[in-house]
């Protein structure tokens, strides 16, 4: 009997086998990263902002055991910022400090932190987000408020303009995706933060008509700017099932007072693409893990409801918009597996699928699966064109069998990393 | 180091350290944590990740359970899962956190031990402090812990401390120093702790010398003298040609019983810096003396341990203090970890010599790592001395 018990246990991390392709930014233009923490904790940010060509907009600021114990720790902070200000040219608009699991026990208090920063340095913005998965049980992932805070730096201005909000996570969305068509059919701009050319124009995206929010994360962020700025919004957030991604186009024309979109080309092309994969892969066994997407479980229904044989999802957290589908799971198919992907039990586990499909680099690698989807791209497909990728990918996935070192080389291939010098005021 | 750092990655922690160490042996290793520090471990810091699916876990610390003090889910969550894994050994490890809350790890460990009755050790590593200690005190432990007392001496058994592949990567650099000592008529006892197994290290007593390899290995060094009269050598042989010096030394001190650091005659304070692990950057000052370069500072980022030092070598505490050293203009040749060459100005008449160190860069350079003892480190060498030797 399928089950969903996430049971708390040791968690074992497989090693990472996705490709990062380089960003020219990671956030919004003209800002910088002051990631407050002991020194050790911010170090996978830093090797991978100097992966993506990022780390120019990175800083740390180490905390010890003394500022710990001492509770001089909050007071550091006004004073590196000053510091990173002087230093980093040409000065920074905003400056986002990124605290981490120690904050939550020492109770800093944020509002106060942020109103003492913007009267010390006027002309700069402040906002400050959490990393802090240590706080995972208490609610939602830190990424909620993090978004939430990184839109909090909009203030209203003029009038509304023929534009979309594009809220998501900082991955460039495929040009591919026909959601960039559809806008265009509607005479309206696409916005994200990651191509704002600087941070005025990230400013004007306070002036669009609706925000889109394309990822689950994005919900906090949405439903503040709709009190603050009165942008309506749209939940969005991708979804492999056809009808999830039919219904949040409508309601975003629907939203802006347009006529229903006809979406029917993009609805056949996909189920065509379905039908092939599905022909293709016969019963050969499906699993879909969290490495391949944020919504794991709403992947494997829409497989399931496709006519995939998908024997066992892994998440990690399952999100809010994410329980009707572990409930879809419980009530209509208890025979799936539902597994906690952080698990311990993950390093025991053995394929007794056989000839299985992983959707999901972590989950192939520790079952060593024979055949493997690595999904997504660097770049991220949205809308009717994910399913399609991820239907071709299906596809031809089946005809190869996975090479899990070629892979690991892969993931560790990067551009040259940029050492160039800098020196003191860059 | 402390405070603002812009330019510098953060380096490797001491649990990170202390998991290196633990790596190869057959035990299971968990570090208390949310998820971040493992990862910062398992993603960042162990280049042997891959292919090897070592039981080494995160406990999933929550915030209820650090703030009420609940170690009993850890202990349950150790105890189910070592039920089924069945290790030689437990290790539970520290992180910020729980260091904040005061988790005692040396009293979880014996709470683990008594219900399960499998070996379990608590190391308070902290996430607070480098590498170097956490691997330092894992060494010392369970050479505290394992080593035998009935065990006949090797006539030249030598171990060798503070092999990981956050100084050495995984490359052949630890492994070239196993077949050196080998080459030299010495016999390997313990190479802790890569190639290394707790048989092994229960007969490091064995051993009539230490060869210090790498800052953490001081430390078992140092107990092994203190309570087993081993003397100690701490050497790094880089080049083609540095291995006679090393093997010398570590014959002289078996035979005399002195310990030391090795150092090259005739050194001086000098317009070559190199900066990053202590050993390291003394094999290779040493090996630049045989270039004819002796005026060389070392400038130490992981704290500066006086027994290896020169009196002119330098404690980096913070990253401006590197940036200020290198404006100084003082320096015509800088050796140092590739993300080092960020702290230097365009204007800067300095030559840089990229010198990748795990515990600095983490993944961003280990498949280019330098092999310690070859031409090709000879050839990076004789480019230093050109750099400082021309007008």
């Amino acid at each position: 009997m399928g089950q969903c018990s996430f049971q708390r246990s040791l968690e074992y991390i497989p090693p990472p086998l996705g490709r990062a392709a380089a960003r020219k930014r990671d956030g919004i233009p003209q800002t910088i990263r002051l990631h407050v923490s002991p020194s050790a904790c911010g170090r996978r940010f830093t090797i991978n902002a100097y992966r993506q060509h990022t780390k120019d907009h990175l800083v740390h600021l180490y905390i010890d055991e003394t500022d710990i114990v001492s509770g001089c720790y909050e007071s550091l902070i006004p004073d590196a910022v000053e510091e990173l200000l002087d230093t980093i040219k040409p000065r920074p608009r905003a400056v986002m400090i990124q605290v981490t699991c120690i904050d939550d026990l020492l109770g800093t208090d944020h509002a106060a932190l942020r109103a003492l920063l913007e009267s010390r340095f006027p002309e700069t913005r402040f906002c400050i987000t959490r990393r802090n998965p240590i706080a995972l049980d208490g609610g939602l992932p830190s990424g909620y408020e993090a978004m939430r805070q990184m839109y909090s730096l909009l203030t209203p201005v003029g009038q509304r303009q023929d534009a979309v909000n594009l809220v998501c996570d900082s991955a460039e969305t495929a040009p591919e995706s026909e959601l960039f068509r559809i806008l265009d059919e509607l005479g309206l701009e696409a916005r994200r933060i990651d191509t704002c050319r600087d941070f005025d124009e990230f400013l004007q995206m306070a002036a669009s008509r609706l925000n889109f929010v394309m990822t689950p994360i994005g919900e906090k962020a949405a439903a503040m700017m709709e009190q603050t700025l009165g942008i309506p919004w749209v939940f969005a957030p991708q979804s492999y099932r056809l009808a999830d991604i039919t219904q949040a186009y409508q309601e975003m024309a629907a939203t802006l007072g347009r006529s229903p979109l006809d979406l029917s080309q993009y609805e056949e092309a996909a189920r065509q693409k379905i039908a092939r994969t599905r022909e293709r892969l016969g019963g050969m066994p499906i699993i879909v893990d969290q490495s391949a997407t944020m919504r794991p479980l709403v992947m494997a229904r829409a497989l399931t409801e496709y006519g995939f044989q998908v024997k066992t999802a892994f998440d990690g957290v399952v999100l809010p918009c994410d329980i009707p589908a572990l409930e879809w799971f419980h009530a209509e198919h208890p025979e799936i597996e539902i597994c906690d992907g952080r698990s311990c039990d993950l390093l025991k586990r053995k394929n007794d699928l056989g000839e299985c499909m992983c959707i999901g680099t972590s989950t192939g690698y520790m079952l060593n699966a024979p055949h493997l989807v690595e999904f997504p791209e660097p770049g991220k497909p949205y809308g009717f064109q994910a399913v399609e990728l991820l239907m071709d990918k299906m596809f031809h996935a089946a005809d190869a069998i996975a090479d899990y070192s070629k892979l690991h080389t892969a993931s560790e291939t990067w551009q040259p990393v940029d050492c160039r010098r800098r020196g003191c005021g860059r | 180091m402390s405070q603002l750092c812009i330019d510098l990655p953060p380096f490797a922690s001491d649990y990170s350290g202390a998991c290196s160490c633990l790596f190869e042996l057959n035990g299971m290793v968990v570090i208390h944590d949310a998820r971040c520090c493992t990862m910062n471990y398992t993603n960042y810091d162990e280049p042997r990740w891959f292919g090897n699916k070592r039981p080494i876990f995160c406990s999933g610390l929550r915030e209820l359970d650090a703030v009420l003090g609940r170690d009993d889910v850890l202990i349950d969550k150790i105890t189910q899962a070592a039920a089924e894994i069945t290790p030689e050994f437990i290790a539970v490890l520290g992180s910020p956190v729980p260091t904040i809350v005061g988790a005692d790890m040396v009293g979880i460990a014996a709470e683990i031990e008594t219900r399960t009755g499998i070996r379990t050790f608590g190391f308070s590593t902290t996430g607070l402090r480098y590498y170097n200690r956490g691997a330092a005190e894992v060494m010392t432990e369970l050479v505290r812990s394992y080593a035998r007392e009935d065990i006949s001496p090797v006539a030249d058994g030598v171990n060798l401390l503070g092999l990981t592949p956050l100084d050495f990567s995984d490359n052949r650099n630890a492994a070239g120093l196993v077949e050196t000592a080998r080459s030299h008529n010495f016999t390997p006892v313990a190479s802790m702790m890569m190639g290394c197994s707790l048989a092994d290290i229960a007969s490091c007593r064995a051993a009539r010398v230490n060869w210090v390899a790498a800052q953490s290995g001081m430390a078992p060094a140092l107990f092994m003298e203190r309570n087993w009269g081993i003397p100690w050598v701490a050497a790094l042989p880089m080049g083609g040609s540095g291995a006679g010096q090393v093997m010398e030394a570590l014959r002289t001190a078996m035979e005399h019983g002195e310990s030391r650091a090795l150092h090259a005659a005739g050194l001086s304070t000098g317009d070559v810096l190199i900066v990053g692990e202590q050993v390291q950057c003394n094999g290779l000052r040493n090996a630049l003396a045989q270039h004819g370069v002796t005026g060389v500072d070392a400038a130490c980022l992981f704290g500066l341990d006086k027994l290896l030092a020169l009196p002119w070598d330098i404690d980096i505490h913070k990253e401006r203090e590197l940036r200020e050293l290198l404006k100084t203009g003082k320096y015509r040749a800088v050796i140092a970890d590739p993300t080092v060459e960020r702290l230097l100005r365009e204007e800067d008449d300095c030559a840089f010599f990229g010198f990748p160190l795990v515990a600095v860069s983490s993944k961003l350079f280990w498949h280019n790592y330098k092999l310690f003892q070859s031409a090709e480190l000879d050839q990076m060498l004789a480019q230093v001395a050109n750099a400082v030797s021309r007008d």
